[in-house]
């Protein structure tokens, strides 16, 4: 047979001298790390996964809620922030490494060079409905080239992939022979599987005739997507094969794995659980569903924590905020050097921006999202986000909101992060501000109870083309440091200014015999 | 056993070449001996793009975008593009298109490296497919002096296409024996390895 290219193969038995184990659970996979991690204390760790980064996230917080896990750094790279990390990558390329885990999506899975840095690898591939074919698991496989042990987790698939249109083969069609019907089928049956993904056929608007616009993308996405669903349906087995065949010393099938776990201690084993399940314990905490053993154990955990009198079987969200999944003392410490003037860098300098921003309301701190944005504060945190979204990330676990993409993001990354120094903060959307559309009848009324104040900085203020509003007023003068204005801010003002989306500050209550 | 490669990528004549080896042999480090050379790299991702810029840095000067001060990315126009300052761009494929239709300059290269070309199949038929790339990528390939494929595996469809490709450049079929053939480290014959092969029929009918 003649071709029309070369091919240069260079064969390497790159598996050789490690092994694989099979796990198809979460648990079993985090047994295997905290034995292995018992008799290497140093142990370092590549977590690959094709989860998205809310799911990294929650991996990141079982792991740190192992106690062998509870003092390393885990870094994440995902699609989100792999340009940020771009200086980090090109050092694992050189061998150096800047965490203890690296957990990472499948923005990592293919070529990137990771080579020595990890003594032991987990690939958790969730299941084969996910479109990694048995080639791809062994990209994934052999990152760290050197990485002497590698956990598999995949669950078994006993009844092959699931009927779904994306697991369904698509016939290929004689391509020499293809009639405007033809496409026409065709494109209707890979837009059924990709939804509306694909631009491969145009109708032209003269004709109204189906034409491709590549045929021969559409021809690599027919094959590619057959030979995927093929390979998927015997994936496991597929991917055994391949890793023998580079040299592999030894595969441990599932059950053979379990029996490298002692089973008592995989059953003590606390995995804390996902979003959603967390969710359904917060309601339950918050009384809106029934009370469960699991909701009661942490009903009782958070008492203690917090020094909580607890009299019925539920709690505030302010209380469940405060406990912020055990992280309270960190927080409160963190409160403590900040106003002692120790917190020396720029999140703590930002916080200190915000509560000075915030004007008091009673017992609480208010800051509308109009007067946030008007504010200095806000403009370095607009021009810097990446950096403080990198900062809050690294030295606090904060993630959300990753992007100032909506109106009220900036407001809720600032209430999140003043959470991290142990205040309670709530933001408040328009919805619930100015349901009955009160704002517009607060307006004139409230601008009376300062008419005087107000014409005196407007005459300085002139804006070209536009009014001077009694709004524009406000936001300076609770923005500006040297003014104390919301203390006598008459009652129509004050109700006015709160008919704004804003973000509630308020102090949590100290607990008792907290520093005893 | 040396797993490492050496190639020399400068003595590869006109025509399609797939480099077929497991991660970590150095197929994408060979990719130093192009230095200076006119290269056009194509990848499925920024990740990898940037790494291997990193790592080689007189092969791949640019790529189709830039890291800002905040480390925000900035994607770079085509009149950028364009340009052509630097010998070797990394460009990924769903950005080929700006390389299409630039009035001011046209750039060519003389070599064309598809790196990981399996991610690129899986990339260009299902993360939003794109004509206008598309036909910039045969472009780029049938017109392309050297075509250099770098990957760990290459399953039959793969082959299939780059062999259709062959025909669309006006490449001479070769016999199969005449263009296949097993790089050994440092010319060596490793007996384990072929056995192993045998045993296990990798890649069988290859």
């Amino acid at each position: 047979m003649k071709r029309r290219y070369k091919l240069h193969r260079h064969q390497y038995p790159i598996l050789a001298g490690k092994e694989i184990l099979h796990s198809n659970s979460l648990k079993l996979s985090f047994e295997l790390l905290r034995q292995r991690l018992s008799e290497q204390e140093e142990l370092k760790v590549f977590f690959l996964t094709d989860r998205q980064r809310e799911s990294l996230e929650t991996l990141r917080r079982q792991l740190l809620e192992i106690p062998q896990f509870s003092d390393k750094h885990i870094k994440i790279i995902c699609s989100d922030n792999v340009e940020a990390e771009r200086e980090a990558i090109a050092g694992y390329a050189q061998g150096a490494l800047d965490c203890d885990v690296l957990l990472a999506s499948p923005s990592l899975n293919i070529g990137i060079r990771l080579n020595g840095l990890f003594d032991i690898t987990v690939i958790e591939s969730v299941s084969p409905e996910r479109p990694h074919t048995s080639l791809e698991i062994m990209q994934m496989m052999t990152r760290d080239a050197d990485c002497p042990r590698l956990i598999w987790q995949e669950k078994l698939q006993n009844n092959g992939l699931t009927d779904s249109p994306k697991n369904w083969l698509i016939p290929e069609p004689d391509w020499e022979e293809m009639t405007e019907k033809d496409w026409d089928a065709l494109s209707k049956n890979i837009e059924k599987i990709y939804g509306s993904k694909t631009d491969f056929f145009e109708r032209d608007p003269i004709s109204n005739s189906y034409q491709p616009r590549r045929a021969s993308l559409i021809k690599r996405t027919i094959k590619h997507h057959n030979w995927s669903i093929r390979d998927r349906e015997n994936r496991l087995e597929n991917t055994k094969a391949l890793a023998l065949s580079l040299g592999l010393e030894r595969w441990f099938d599932l059950q053979e794995t379990k029996e490298l776990v002692c089973p008592q201690k995989l059953k003590e084993l606390k995995i804390a659980p996902p979003n959603y399940i967390r969710e359904e314990l917060h309601k339950r905490l918050l009384g809106e569903l029934e009370a469960s053993p699991d909701s009661l154990a942490r009903l009782n955990e958070i008492a203690q924590d917090l020094r909580l009198d607890i009299k019925s079987q539920r709690l505030t969200e302010k209380q469940i905020a405060q406990w912020d999944n055990k992280n309270y003392l960190d927080n409160e410490e963190r409160k403590r050097q900040l106003h002692s003037g120790a917190s020396g860098n720029e999140l703590g300098e930002l916080v200190l921006k915000l509560l000075q921003l915030g004007k008091d309301f009673g017992k609480m701190k208010i800051l509308t999202d109009k007067q946030f944005k008007e504010s200095s504060a806000f403009m370095e945190l607009e021009e810097n986000f990446a950096r403080f979204q990198r900062l809050a990330q690294d030295q606090l676990g904060l993630y959300n909101p990753k992007k100032l993409e909506t109106e009220l993001d900036a407001l809720r990354w600032a209430g999140e992060l003043l959470k991290k120094y142990s205040y309670y903060t709530e933001v408040k959307t328009e919805k619930e501000t100015n349901p009955n559309r009160e704002r517009a009848n607060l307006y004139q009324q409230a601008k009376k109870e300062h008419l005087r104040e107000f014409n005196k900085w407007a005459k300085g203020n002139k804006k070209q083309g536009s009014q001077v509003r009694y709004d524009d007023w406000l936001w300076f003068v609770l923005n500006d440091k040297n003014e104390t204005a919301e203390t006598r801010f008459k009652p129509k003002t004050k109700r006015y200014i709160q008919t704004f989306p804003h973000l509630k500050i308020e102090e949590y209550p100290e607990r008792y015999s907290a520093h005893g | 056993m040396d797993r490492h490669l050496d190639i020399d990528f400068k003595e590869l004549g006109r025509g399609q070449h797939i480099f077929q080896a497991p991660q970590s042999c150095n197929k994408t480090g060979s990719l130093k001996s192009l230095e200076g050379e006119r290269v056009l790299l194509i990848c499925a991702r920024n990740s990898l793009l940037a790494q291997i810029k990193s790592r080689l840095p007189k092969t791949i000067q640019t790529l189709h975008y830039e890291t800002t001060i905040d480390k925000q990315k900035r994607y770079k126009s085509k009149q950028e593009l364009g340009k052509g300052e630097t010998q070797g761009l990394g460009i990924n494929y769903s950005s080929l298109y700006k390389l299409s239709n630039t009035r001011d300059s046209h750039r060519d290269f003389d070599y064309l490296v598809i790196d990981e070309p399996i991610l690129l199949w899986s990339h260009s038929t299902q993360y939003k497919p794109d004509w206008r790339n598309e036909s910039e990528y045969l472009a780029r390939i049938i017109h392309t002096p050297v075509v250099i494929y770098l990957g760990a595996d290459f399953p039959e469809h793969l082959l299939e296409e780059i062999d259709e490709l062959g025909k669309l450049r006006g490449d001479d079929p070769v016999e199969d024996e005449d263009d296949f053939y097993i790089i050994e480290e440092n010319d060596s014959y490793d007996p384990d390895l072929e056995t192993l092969n045998e045993q296990l029929g990798w890649r069988e009918g290859w």
